[in-house]
């Protein structure tokens, strides 16, 4: 293997280098990754999700197809009904707002740029589900989102609970209306982080 | 073969100096996480830096933030900066050996696309000075992102014993 530098040499800063360009290292571990192909998804999933990691990471990055500025991100599992509540705080550059929802069918997990805003422009929510194998426990998820739209946009951190006790086995996200679409080049991938064993 | 999540290098200060790079990134995974603990040598007890990517000097980013420092929250933004500002660190007035911590997310950062980038920071002092902020950035840059380069508040050093650490990411 081929040494490689990684850093410029620097008077006052040591380096450590890890990677060996090869070995698979640690505990997040990727599962599927999907990459909108089409103009014609309403949703990116996924299903059948092993029941072997302590947590789940899903990372999307995403735009829409409808003629908005943004919209929500809605983020749908396996566990239907109207038992997910969602609590928010949100800044879009000028202030600063908290709000809540309760006894929805999906999460909201932040904003994601539509037609309307600049081109190139994709937002990003990276969400991380706590104990999804669980079956004696609510299930509890973390979203980080981001959506600047070059001087416009918000930035948000949520929490959402599902009321049921169910393992997660499918997640993902859709625009849950049948004529808006992610637009061609919105990825989505999930991740299982392992346990300390 | 799947990479998962891979420490590819971490850096520490032990000198003198107001920057810290990363260059030669690897093209092979997804998305970079980058985690710096730092402290800074400016004469305040909350200090601040930056970063850049690509060798950039042109006005390529954006932000949209919210932060907290103990009391309310607030939200403002920019869209007219040549770095990325990241408001958690503790300056040379904090109490010792208090260092700040951040997170900076970079999804897709080899895409033909601008970078839409998540980046959380969090430093508290052990005396009046806290923060939390979350920021939402834009990277107005098309290319890959083969180079990232930390810098440390105007005219001031990182503290001895800033780290910083890049991750790859990928399916």
């Amino acid at each position: 293997m081929a040494i490689r530098r990684f850093a410029t040499a620097k008077p006052g800063v040591k380096s450590n280098r890890f990677w060996d360009q090869d070995t698979q290292q640690g505990s997040i571990v990727p599962i599927e990754s999907v990459t909108i192909s089409n103009a014609t998804s309403t949703s990116i999933g996924f299903a059948n999700i092993p029941q072997i990691y302590q947590d789940l990471m899903l990372v999307i990055t995403s735009r829409r197809t409808d003629a908005v500025t943004e919209g929500t991100q809605f983020l749908y599992t396996n566990i239907s009904g109207a038992v997910v509540s969602t609590t928010k705080f949100y800044g879009d550059g000028a202030t600063a707002t908290s709000s809540r929802v309760t006894a929805q069918n999906a999460g909201f997990i932040g904003a994601y740029p539509g037609a309307n805003a600049g081109v190139g422009i994709y937002g990003t929510q990276v969400v991380h589900f706590f104990n999804y194998a669980n079956t004696n426990k609510f299930k509890t998820y973390f979203c980080k989102s981001a959506a600047d739209r070059n001087g416009a946009g918000q930035t948000e951190l949520s929490v959402s609970l599902i009321r049921d006790n169910g393992a997660l086995t499918t997640v993902g996200v859709s625009t849950y209306n049948a004529s808006v679409y992610y637009v061609p080049g919105s990825t989505a991938t999930l991740y299982g982080i392992k346990a300390g064993s | 073969m799947p990479k998962g999540m891979q420490a590819i290098y971490t850096q520490t200060i032990t000198g003198a100096t107001n920057g810290c790079t990363f260059i030669n990134i690897p093209q092979t995974f997804t998305d970079l996480k980058l985690v710096a603990s730092v402290r800074t040598a400016e004469a305040l007890a909350m200090s601040n830096f930056r970063f850049k990517v690509n060798y950039s000097t042109t006005v390529d980013y954006t932000t949209r933030y919210m932060s907290g420092v103990g009391s309310g929250l607030a939200s403002a933004g920019s869209q007219s900066d040549d770095v990325m500002w990241i408001t958690s660190a503790p300056g040379a007035n904090a109490t010792a050996n208090t260092f700040g911590n951040t997170e900076i997310y970079i999804p897709s950062y080899k895409s033909g696309d601008w970078k839409s980038v998540i980046i959380n920071s969090v430093a508290t002092t052990a005396a009046s000075a806290s923060n939390q902020d979350i920021r939402a950035g834009l990277i107005k840059q098309t290319g890959p992102i083969t180079m990232v380069q930390f810098i440390s508040a105007a005219g001031n050093n990182f503290a001895i014993g800033s780290t910083f650490t890049i991750y790859g990411i990928g399916a």
